[in-house]
């Protein structure tokens, strides 16, 4: 009984006893922010119309600044804030930046430079970056020298340096598309072999129009291309040394149909597809010493091989599984993984640089897409839709694909597009008229 | 027995009493306890009743100021008045090896020089006129081009002399073909990522949404929020009636009544809502590169903050950064500050009165709600 009073005594006592506020834990270190979403649009810089280091120069000071615009803008990633903004003028390669007039216009890299001439058509190209709101250089100053009919190289090169310290990756704005340009009517159409600045400027013809061509392969290298051509009644696979424009038959085989070719990324060997007897498989050919090895052995129609960065695998299209999907094997042939399972028919694989993914052409419901999908399968991304598009080809750091589209009807005619891996800034890609097959070299050294 | 009961009863009586009336238990220094109905609601009916002056501001478009009269150049100093500059090495550019000296036309090979010493650089050292004096205030001088010379690049390959030159006569007329290119407008900031294949399948909806039903008044708890600083990211939170009087038993038990309340160490916190306006405030500037190695790479900045909402002057401090490339890391780093201090230019619009709480400020970037 005690025990019960005694406990109805504390009982009471500690209900009437008055509840004090909930405190909560303070708040003893810094405030703390998690932000997981950002925005998706363009970057906006500035860059003053370079300066001038002698009159001879003024026309040039001028290119350099559009062009290096150009390509920044062309990526979708970058919007050039437009001269007539600009509330500091740079006339000083070496004057102080005032960070705040371009804070103003709220331009969030600066861009500044210079160009002189010298004796015997060489010119330099200085730049600086600088990042406005951290008021600090991004990166150190170059200097490019060159002749003057390189010009348009040297600021690709500048772009290339801006696009890699803002991003955190290598440009590709120094590089070259080789591709087959078309020209005739659709039921008759020449196509010979083409070279061109990445952005469509100074487009070089490599082959003539007296034999079709197709499907160019630049090397990792980028000195030669591999192609098909019809120059001997059938598909033969030859190989064009970019130097001298000289091109040879590769005998890889005598009495097969050899085609599909793709280099090693070594350049040392390169990897096509033969059909014989109504079968298509893989064989990998040694460029020096003329070795053949095949690689792929199935009743199915194996082709469009292309190496992973490391040369360690091949993705490549086969309908061994009664539909046209993606596979990946070993190098040296072997057992092979499939990694594309969605509707519809995959074609053309080809591996990313970066190696983290592949491009493909998708075939669906009488649509076309270019998508990408990671090695292992997964993260399968449609990145366009139309009529035709096939033949993706990765830019050098892996951001870009650049494809053939063609539009419908009987005037319909191929044209080159490029899009972002992310899927957005989708844009026609300028040539001298129709063209496919585009093979994107890698950086020029 | 009887007796007994009446001292009890007396006793209690008495002890009801002193309670209702004699102010034992009353403290004019406890806070009184605050009830509040609280109860969970989605992000989306967070976002309803968020007014839209708090909606972030998704694009900026740079403003187009008329250009002064006098334009705000830069001083040309006085010889005399030029700063120190390092010693400079002077080393010769090397000769840019041709890209194939065979072929006139083909673009030669570029030399890439990081150099702080090219010839023309020797007269900018003789040109007092043009040794930047720095006026109180203003900014630092850019640097000097780097100091040391890159090693020549390999000689780049080169279009062959026989380019057919039958083709090559084409090239005039291509050039004109060259500027049909379409101008296209700029795309629009988003924070989602639509591709060409998605617009296609963006179909009309088969029936209509119900409406949604009206969200529940959203009230503010501080002491709700209190407890969670390494989740302030939740818009609101719950408060359980029986977690509540546990906590006031757990106090009772412990000895800690009104009289002894519960020391903050940094004054009344941050709101969710507070919170949430200010980490919209960032992520409004934070330009993510979809697509890149560097938005997948999640980085942490520490600052400070005076009290007018702007970052101090040499705070900022980079705390950690998951897994990537080192370009890749600087890159996520540099994004990251640029939204910080782009936002930040002219102060975050943050509470006065709890500067305490947000003093000291450490910033989480992740894409992990953008798709990768």
């Amino acid at each position: 009984m005690t025990f019960f009073r005694l406990l109805s005594v504390l009982l009471t006592l500690a209900l009437l006893t008055p509840v004090p506020a909930v405190e909560a834990q303070s708040n003893q270190g810094p405030l703390r922010i998690r932000i997981t979403e950002g925005v998706i649009e363009p970057l906006p810089f500035a860059i003053p119309e370079f300066i001038a280091e002698s009159p001879a120069a003024a026309q040039l000071a001028r290119q350099v600044s559009q062009v290096i615009a150009a390509d920044l803008t062309g990526t979708g990633l970058f919007r050039e804030i437009p001269a007539s903004a600009h509330i500091s003028e740079v006339t000083n390669f070496n004057a102080p930046v005032q960070f705040a007039d371009w804070k103003a216009i709220n331009a969030q890299a600066l861009i500044t430079g210079s160009v002189g001439v010298g004796s015997g058509g060489q010119m330099t190209v200085k730049f600086r970056l600088f990042d406005v709101f951290s008021e600090a250089p991004l990166g150190e100053g170059l200097q490019f020298g060159g002749t003057q009919d390189t010009w348009r190289r040297m600021a690709h090169k500048v772009a290339d340096q801006v696009y890699s310290r803002i991003t955190g990756e290598s440009g590709y704005f120094d590089s070259r598309v080789v591709f087959v340009s078309e020209s005739g009517d659709k039921a008759n159409r020449a196509k010979r072999l083409a070279i061109m600045d990445y952005d469509g400027a100074n487009v070089q013809f490599l082959t003539g129009n007296n034999a079709l061509v197709l499907a160019p392969r630049i090397s990792t290298a980028g000195d030669r291309v591999l192609y098909t051509s019809y120059e001997t009644g059938r598909p033969t696979v030859f190989e064009l040394n970019v130097a001298n424009v000289s091109p040879r038959a590769l005998n890889l085989s005598s009495d097969a149909v050899t085609f599909s070719p793709r280099y090693a990324p070594d350049g040392r060997s390169l990897i096509y597809s033969q059909s014989q007897g109504g079968n298509t498989d893989l064989y990998r050919f040694d460029v020096n010493t003329g070795q053949r090895t095949r690689l792929t052995s199935s009743p199915a129609i194996d082709t469009a091989p292309s190496y992973s960065p490391d040369g360690r695998q091949i993705v490549f299209e086969s309908d061994r599984s009664g539909s046209q999907q993606l596979y990946i094997m070993p190098a040296t042939g072997g057992e092979a993984r499939r990694i594309s399972f969605g509707q519809g028919r995959y074609g053309t694989p080809v591996w990313s640089p970066r190696g983290d993914l592949i491009a493909f052409t998708k075939q669906n419901q009488g649509r076309f897409h270019i998508g990408v999908i990671r090695v292992d399968g997964s993260g399968e991304r449609l990145l366009t839709a139309s009529f035709l598009d096939e033949g993706p080809t990765w830019s050098p750091n892996g951001r870009v694909i650049m494809f053939t589209r063609e539009t419908q009807g009987a005037s319909g005619a191929p044209a080159l597009f490029s899009v972002d891996v992310s899927g957005r800034n989708l844009k026609r890609v300028p040539t001298p008229g129709p063209a496919s097959d585009p093979a994107w070299s890698p950086l020029l050294q | 027995m009887t007796t007994g009961t009446n001292i009890s009863l007396a006793a209690h009586g008495a002890l009801i009493f002193f309670v209702l009336f004699g102010g034992i238990f009353s403290s004019s220094q406890a806070p009184p306890v605050r009830v509040a109905d609280v109860s969970v609601i989605t992000e989306a009916e967070l976002q309803a009743l968020t007014p839209p002056a708090q909606a972030p501001e998704l694009a900026t478009e740079a403003p187009t100021p008329t250009l002064p009269e006098e334009l705000d150049a830069p001083e040309v100093p006085e010889a005399d008045t030029a700063p120190e500059r390092p010693e400079v090495s002077v080393a010769e550019a090397p000769e840019p090896p041709p890209l194939a000296p065979n072929i006139p036309e083909t673009p030669d090979a570029l030399e890439t020089n990081v150099l702080d010493s090219a010839p023309v650089l020797d007269l900018v050292q003789d040109g007092a006129e043009l040794v930047p004096v720095i006026p109180d205030g203003a900014p630092a001088p850019a640097p000097r081009v780097a100091p040391e010379a890159a090693p020549a690049p390999p000689p780049d390959v080169a279009i062959g002399p026989d380019a057919l030159p039958d083709i090559s006569t084409d090239a005039p007329e291509l050039a004109e073909v060259e500027e049909e290119s379409e101008a296209q407008a700029p795309e629009e900031a988003t924070t989602d990522l639509v591709t060409e294949a998605d617009e296609q399948l963006e179909l009309a909806p088969e029936r209509s949404q119900r409406p949604r039903s009206r969200p529940a008044p959203q009230t503010q708890v501080t002491e709700a929020t209190e407890d969670t600083p390494e989740d302030p990211v939740e818009p609101l939170m719950s408060v359980d009636p029986e977690a509540a009087r546990d906590a006031a038993v757990a106090a009772v038990a412990t000895g800690q009544t009104s009289a002894q309340p519960a020391q903050r160490v940094r004054g009344t916190p941050m709101t969710a809502a507070e919170e949430d306006a200010f980490r919209l405030s960032v992520q409004r500037c934070w330009v993510v590169d979809i697509g890149s190695e560097a938005a997948e790479v999640e980085v942490v900045w520490a600052f400070e903050l005076d009290p007018d909402g702007k970052v101090i002057n040499g705070s900022m401090r980079q705390v950690r950064a998951s897994d990537g490339s080192d370009a890749a890391v600087r890159a996520a780093y540099e994004a990251a500050r640029r939204a910080i201090l782009r936002c930040g230019a002219s102060g975050f619009d943050l509470p006065a009165e709890k500067y305490e709480q947000w003093r000291e400020v450490e910033i989480t970037f992740s894409i992990e709600e953008m798709g990768r």
